[in-house]
């Protein structure tokens, strides 16, 4: 699923690790979720969005 | 996980899995007190078997009885103890690690079992013509469960994590 997630990341100045770190899991899921290759569940999502601040359609994208 | 490369947000762009712990140890190198006191146990457990086997060496596994019937469940007694810790660990893995690992347990049972009946059926088909020693039998479950499944689940934790 695409996402704003790498960008969000860069516009708050935080690394992967730290945003992992926030989050409580590894940096590699957060770099899964990034490229696109893992979709995170839905509470995951959630605590993503929170974490920016932002609705959850804000940072993952439906697809047309 | 832990990685020596200094990050930048924007620098980031590798998963960087952690190939040798995940293949040596079975781990993913959380660096959490899960998998620290995981492999504290797994050491003490290789330990006590290194010990044992030199003791069944230097004793030259006598008395037969007693020696013999600790070697049959140490093994399973020092795979309670692992497997008790290993548990708590996987709960705290998180939720892609742990996919990996589900993922990882399905395939290893899967062609476990596969195994199981190409080991049966090819030791039956040679048992006809060559009676196999019994003591060599007994060594077929540590055999299976051990190298096969262990070796299937750690081969496919590596592929899995390749792909994301």
């Amino acid at each position: 699923m695409k996402n704003e997630l790498r960008v969000l990341r860069a516009k708050h100045n935080i690394t992967q690790a730290e945003l992992a770190g926030k989050l409580g899991v590894s940096r590699q899921t957060v770099n899964a979720i990034e490229t696109e290759r893992y979709d995170p569940s839905l509470p995951l999502a959630f605590k993503i969005a929170k974490m920016f601040k932002c609705r959850i359609e804000d940072v993952f994208l439906v697809p047309n | 996980m832990n990685s020596q490369v200094p990050e930048s947000p924007l620098n980031n762009q590798k998963s960087r899995w952690p190939i040798s712990e995940m293949l040596t140890r079975g781990t993913f190198a959380t660096g959490t007190a899960a998998e620290k006191r995981l492999i504290l146990r797994s050491r003490i457990v290789s330990g006590v078997m290194l010990v044992w086997a030199l003791v069944g060496i230097v004793t030259h596994m006598r008395p037969k009885p007693v020696m013999g019937s600790i070697t049959l469940f140490l093994p399973a007694a020092l795979g309670t103890y692992y497997t008790v810790e290993k548990r708590k660990y996987f709960l705290s893995l998180d939720e892609l690690t742990r996919r990996i690992e589900l993922e990882g347990m399905a395939w290893a049972y899967s062609l476990g079992v596969l195994a199981a009946l190409w080991v049966g059926g090819i030791g039956y088909a040679v048992s006809l013509y060559w009676p196999l020693d019994t003591k060599l039998l007994s060594w077929v479950p540590f055999f299976l469960f051990a190298v096969v499944l262990a070796t299937i689940k750690g081969t496919f934790r590596y592929f899995a994590t390749q792909r994301y």
